[in-house]
């Protein structure tokens, strides 16, 4: 699995010069005082995707036939990208939280008690995004995974629209449990997000591992 | 044995794979068959990249499926339609592996790529047919693998590169019990290299012979209808109808040049017996 972990590494930096350039220009965004939080989260995201984009170049000329003639097994495959995109993901996150609070040291014009939360927001929605994201890419390819996923986002709308309704029908009050929400301390919410992220992570990979264990190379 | 396969079955829609195989240590047994008669199929088998629909798989003493990732690193293949990542470099591949392998000489691995002129810099997605083919055989046989599986590793290469990787594998072979199972549709390259050949048609397996007895004792006779008639039938495998008589296939061919030598008898080639043996009429 180390070797799997280093060669999505190396195609990582192999595109280098794209994600150093973009990075500067978030820097530039970022002393131009756009939204710290929202740089934070874009380039967290954009990071986070080089998961995403390591499949495609795995499966590339049928790729995937060979690389699982190697020596791990397709559970490691499986774990090895769920690593990748966290640690990426948490790596960029940390820098570039590092990079605003040092800024916020300097210019004292940024409060980081609202950079954070709204920080730690978007990096749990990245955090969603790829543990939803990543059977969908390893079921579908990446091609006919962006159909998939625009089928998925479209699913959970309807979902939570039907849910809203069915509140709605039965006198529930939906805002009321969102404004409850909104009065639980950062700590325990963060703690409670981070369980979910936990738990839809958690089923994500045992779905990825079935994926991978029934494709056909 | 390093490798078999006992009545191994795979359906496909108009396809059907039915054959029974063993890769014993030492070996380099060779696979030949027209497009389609299912090598590759045996190969993905073999390797457990595909499910099969019934009978045995060992290799390595396992099945497929339950080789541990240490099991693994003693096989090294090439397949014809698969590869590195065409995104990574060599210098890159050359690091992976060493990741992947414990057994993995970094130096020898990039020495071997330096004689064969692979440049250490370019994307494997730049590199020609033949530079991809001998990158698949140096990277295979880097990690002192007990068993290699190459599917056509001699695909697109011009006599000189495919002589070049000819030898290769057979100084892979110097060392210790190692085996090969090996496919190509170029059987003259197999004819020199390997010990027991399979031929392979239509997912079932038409003939296995050690490639000596094949080269010694077939031979294909040339009968005219009366000789054919007069011809003891009992050695006779496989015969096709031609504008002079018969074109026959024999596995006794000293027997038929001792006690008929007005026939005229060919030495086979493993391409010839396979044609016959796949287009013949069976007596």
């Amino acid at each position: 699995m180390k070797g799997l972990f280093i060669k999505d590494l190396i195609l990582f930096k192999n595109q280098a010069k794209f994600y150093i350039m973009f990075a500067m220009i978030c820097a530039l965004m970022l002393f131009a005082n756009f939204n710290p939080a929202y740089i934070i989260g874009y380039m967290t995201l954009m990071c986070m995707m080089f998961t995403f984009t390591t499949i495609s170049y795995d499966e590339f000329e049928n790729g995937f036939s060979f690389l699982f003639t190697l020596p791990y097994s397709r559970r490691d495959y499986v774990r090895e990208k769920y690593g990748f995109g966290i640690i990426v993901s948490l790596t960029v996150w940390i820098l570039f939280l590092a990079v605003v609070f040092m800024k916020s040291l300097v210019g004292k014009n940024m409060d980081m008690g609202e950079i954070l939360p709204a920080a730690l927001m978007y990096l749990f929605t990245i955090q969603l995004f790829c543990a939803v994201n990543l059977p969908i890419q390893l079921k579908f390819g990446i091609e006919k995974g962006r159909i998939a996923l625009i089928g998925v986002s479209i699913t959970t709308f309807a979902v939570v629209f039907g849910l809203a309704k069915i509140f709605e029908l039965n006198n529930m009050n939906i805002t009321a449990v969102f404004r409850q929400l909104g009065t639980i301390r950062p700590a325990p919410f963060f703690g409670i997000l981070a369980c979910i992220c936990a738990v839809i992570y958690g089923i994500s990979y045992s779905f990825s591992v079935k994926i991978m264990e029934k494709r056909q190379f | 044995m390093m490798l078999t396969m006992e009545n191994v079955q795979k359906q496909y829609d108009g396809y059907r794979l039915d054959c029974s195989l063993e890769l014993r240590t030492g070996y380099i047994t060779g696979l030949v068959g027209p497009n389609g008669a299912g090598k590759t199929t045996i190969f993905k088998s073999a390797l457990g990249l595909i499910s099969v629909d019934g009978g045995k798989i060992r290799i390595l003493n396992k099945e497929p499926k339950d080789l541990t990732a240490k099991e693994r690193e003693e096989i090294g293949v090439v397949l014809y339609d698969s590869g590195f990542s065409g995104y990574l470099t060599l210098s890159d591949i050359s690091v992976f592996l060493k990741h992947l392998y414990k057994k993995f000489n970094k130096e020898e691995f990039e020495q071997k790529c330096r004689d064969a002129g692979l440049p250490f810099h370019k994307r494997i997605k730049e590199f020609s047919t033949g530079m991809k083919a001998k990158l698949k055989l140096i990277a295979a046989m880097s990690h002192q693998a007990k068993i290699l599986i190459l599917d056509e590793p001699t695909a697109g290469l011009d006599v000189i590169a495919r002589d070049e990787l000819l030898d290769y594998i057979r100084a892979y072979m110097q060392e210790g019990d190692r085996s090969i199972l090996i496919s190509s549709h170029i059987s003259k390259d197999l004819e020199t290299l390997c010990d027991d050949v399979y031929l392979l048609d239509q997912g079932r397996i038409v003939l296995h012979e050690e490639t000596d007895v094949l080269l010694d004792r077939y031979g294909l006779l040339k009968a005219t209808k009366e000789q054919y008639e007069e011809l003891d039938h009992q050695h006779i495998i496989r015969r096709r109808k031609e504008a002079y008589g018969y074109y026959c296939l024999t596995d006794q061919k000293e027997y038929y040049t001792r006690n008929y030598p007005d026939l005229v008898m060919e030495k086979g080639t493993i391409d010839e017996i396979l044609t016959l043996m796949i287009r013949g009429e069976r007596i």
